[in-house]
């Protein structure tokens, strides 16, 4: 039914899903641009400098575009959530505020770095501004989904004097800052964005190599697509081990959600996982089962001695929907074959063969997408996971919106915009970096002073 | 009237305070690109070009630092003032894209740069009427229903001084433009201009019957006519040029100006410190916006340091490839 609940739910989470992409790209490129000038600088390499100088180019644009979609953010969560935000306020505000810190280094730092590029005797200080920027960035990735832990496991008041009276009392905010899944989520937040961004680049990479007419082109794109291999190998590592952790964490931390990502129907000491499966009166239909793999990666510590919990044990109006069993697949499953591309890239590489052969760049045209999907599924997952709470059994959805009528006609507007910009950011970026010639770009690194020495 | 300070509410004054400085500095250009294209290309791109991108991020410091001063205020402005808001984000995405394409635009484009950047000068100078108009409506609470939580814009516009504060605010920045950025007029203009937005800018406020200290009124008087008259004088003009000067001279203002309604807001019918947050997260915001304000001096000052080393002996825009 569209209510206007229902409308904020859909307006934040597509504002959200834009977002998302654009700062994904922003993390990607941050880390891979002070990896290539520190590569330029240390190997007076001018394909890693003038790769630096152009991704630094497309940074900027999701930059821009980052910092107008974080603010709309910023003021639809007060906007179109007043009631959560007024907690959120009491309790758990400083995640929100660190993170204007972390966002403030990161665009100070991007503003020296880019437009004083030239005005740096010392080119190991530029490359620390190129630091600062990706710390920035990476930080501000790690307050905001402080947050969102929060949401997930509450913590920093006394919740059930809260449930029972409506008053905040006993407000601990380090507490609430230090919330019991902060570390995990985080953990595999950053990891996974870090993979998706440098993928997708990736697969920028290997078209333009396709595309490539020069013999300077095709070596500045190889020379990125080994940093976005290595890069990528290792974040996306990360990003599989934290993630099983984090899945893990909800057996205690949020029961039910977890029972809904694996879609089982009764708590189990030796539970199979299951692939694919539709839920539908009270059974689960079309799906793969494999004996007792789900206990193994639940506890993989007492080789899958444990009792995972099932949605019996819950009140049927408190699920949440579950087709995030298929999103929750199409993450693990999604994250996992990039993973196996990634490391038979790592073995072309400790082999020393190319990965510009068709196979590797193919797969990495692929890899890029498939991440982006894979990334979206996860966030659906874990948002989706905890309805009908905004604050894990404190606070529902329906009671935290704002139900002015007057969100909707605009918050259409808002969408239809997004539906121009976000693509438009994505062609621009693009634009500009065909626009501007590789070999003017290399040969500019070359002439420069730092490269003569 | 002898009122104990708030230090958390002096904070959040502060940052409102550097927030609206850098705004005015994109105001101010704003005018500029509409009526001296030519003359912005050189004197006003060096400087708009490097800051924009850093007003949204002191636009987002202010308001979450003020989600964690007073969050029941919130949903006060977001029911009374959804639909601006809304109106607000588009027209702020579309500010941001327009001057990234403006600055990145490619040779032979079919778009021209100059209409980008004039595109940019329009939406941000409604932004600018949007916040001060926001601002105004809390001030003097005109058309702003607190219990209702509703907002009339028809109401707010009836009440003259509120349009005189958004009028007088638009007059001044108009004037000080020139100051700012050099720009070629005749030298006695933006005093005139200034003073002319500073007397229905101040007199508007006055109306708006929140301030609780007019005193204070004559520190922003003073320093906001200092600025166009220093500029007059050939041996003074270079000192309220220098950006850094000339942008400590308007904080200074915005602050005292705004400190000056303290403690009040809607027309001295709610007293702030009645709406501020639990103590224990107020003691946290201040160890943070400490903490993160010294990070942030230190990055203004490594920014101002490199910004007037490139610029030294050379006036050209910066090398790092602005233009395509």
């Amino acid at each position: 039914m569209v209510t206007v609940a229902n409308f904020d739910r859909f307006l934040m989470g597509f504002t959200l899903g834009s977002h998302i992409l654009i700062v994904t790209m922003s993390i990607g490129f941050s880390i891979l641009i002070s990896l290539a000038e520190f590569l330029a600088i240390r190997w007076k390499d001018p394909y890693y400098e003038a790769m630096a100088r152009r991704f630094t180019k497309a940074f900027v644009i999701f930059f821009a575009v980052g910092t107008a979609s974080g603010a709309v953010l910023a003021v639809e969560l007060f906007a179109l959530w007043p009631s959560f935000m007024v907690i959120v306020g009491k309790v758990d505000i400083l995640p929100f505020y660190y993170e204007v810190f972390a966002f403030l280094l990161e665009s100070i730092a991007l503003v020296l770095y880019f437009y004083y590029w030239d005005s740096f005797k010392n080119r190991y200080k530029h490359w620390a501004l190129s630091v600062m920027v990706a710390v920035g960035t990476v930080m501000s990735a790690v307050f905001i989904t402080l947050i969102n832990a929060w949401m997930n496991t509450p913590s920093g008041f006394d919740i059930p004097y809260y449930i029972k009276t409506g008053i905040l009392s006993d407000i601990n905010p380090i507490a609430a800052v230090l919330t019991p899944s902060g570390f995990y989520e985080d953990a595999h937040v950053v990891t996974a964005t870090i993979a998706a961004g440098v993928f997708l680049i990736g697969t920028y990479l290997a078209y333009s190599f396709i595309k490539a007419k020069t013999e300077d082109g095709r070596i500045l794109y190889r020379k990125g697509i080994n940093l976005v291999a290595i890069v990528g190998l290792i974040s996306i590592a990360l990003a599989g081990i934290s993630g099983s952790s984090a899945a893990s964490l909800l057996i205690t931390l949020q029961p039910l959600k977890y029972a809904a990502i694996e879609l089982n129907m009764h708590s189990s000491t030796s539970a199979a996982e299951t692939i694919g499966g539709l839920y539908s009166s009270g059974k689960i239909l079309y799906y793969i089962s494999i004996p007792h793999l789900q206990s193994l990666l639940a506890f993989p510590l007492t080789l899958g001695k444990g009792t995972v919990p099932g949605l019996d044990q819950f009140p049927v109006n408190l699920w949440p929907p579950l087709f995030i069993h298929l999103t929750f697949d199409t993450m693990v499953g999604g994250g996992f074959l990039v993973g196996l591309f990634a490391l038979y890239l790592a073995w072309r590489l400790f082999r020393r063969r190319s990965i510009t052969t068709k196979l590797p760049l193919y797969g990495m045209i692929v890899s890029g997408l498939l991440l982006i999907l894979v990334y979206d599924s996860g966030w659906v997952t874990d948002e989706v996971g905890r309805q009908p709470w905004i604050i894990y059994n404190v606070m529902t959805v329906q009671s935290a919106a704002n139900t002015s009528p007057s969100i909707i006609p605009l918050g259409i507007a808002i969408i239809i915009f997004y539906l121009l910009v976000v693509p438009f950011c994505f062609y621009f970026a693009y634009r500009i970096l065909k626009n501007e010639a590789i070999q003017t770009e290399v040969d500019r690194a070359r002439r420069s002073k730092w490269f003569n020495r | 009237m002898v009122q104990s300070v708030n230090i958390e509410v002096v904070l959040n004054l502060i940052i409102f305070s550097v927030f609206f400085t850098v705004a005015a500095t994109e105001l101010m250009a704003a005018s500029a690109i509409l009526f001296r294209y030519k003359e912005s290309e050189k004197k006003v791109f060096k400087f708009l070009l490097p800051i924009w991108e850093i007003t949204g991020t002191f636009f987002v410091f202010y308001v979450v630092n003020l989600e964690g001063l007073a969050p029941d205020v919130l949903p006060l402005l977001a029911y009374s003032f959804i639909s601006y808001i809304l109106i607000f984000l588009i027209l702020y995405v579309l500010r941001n894209t327009v001057i990234v394409s403006a600055e990145n635009i490619w040779k032979n484009s079919k778009i021209n740069r100059r209409l980008l950047y004039s595109a940019y000068a329009v939406v941000t100078f409604v932004l600018g009427a949007m916040v001060v108009m926001i601002y105004a409506a809390f001030l003097g609470g005109h058309g702003l229903n607190y219990s209702a939580k509703t907002f009339s814009l028809f109401s707010f516009i009836k009440f003259l001084p509120d349009d005189g504060f958004v009028i007088g605010i638009a007059v001044l920045f108009f004037g000080l433009g020139a100051v700012f950025y050099g720009l070629n007029v005749n030298r006695f203009l933006p005093l005139a201009v200034t003073a002319a937005g500073m007397i229905i800018a101040g007199i508007s406020l006055f109306e708006l019957g929140d301030s609780n200290n007019i005193t204070l009124f004559a520190i922003p008087a003073i320093l906001t006519l200092l600025l166009p008259l220093l500029w007059i004088i050939p041996k003074t003009k270079p000192l309220v040029e220098k950006k850094l000067v000339f942008q400590g001279f308007i904080a200074i203002s915005v602050f005292f100006l705004a400190y000056s309604q303290y403690p009040y807001l809607l027309g001295k019918t709610l007293l702030v410190t009645s709406i501020l947050n639990d103590n224990a997260m107020q003691t946290q915001m201040f160890y943070a916006t400490i903490i993160g304000g010294v990070i942030l001096l230190l990055l203004t000052y490594f920014f101002y340091d490199i910004y007037l080393e490139s610029n030294k002996g050379d006036s050209k825009e910066s090398s790092g490839d602005v233009q395509n």
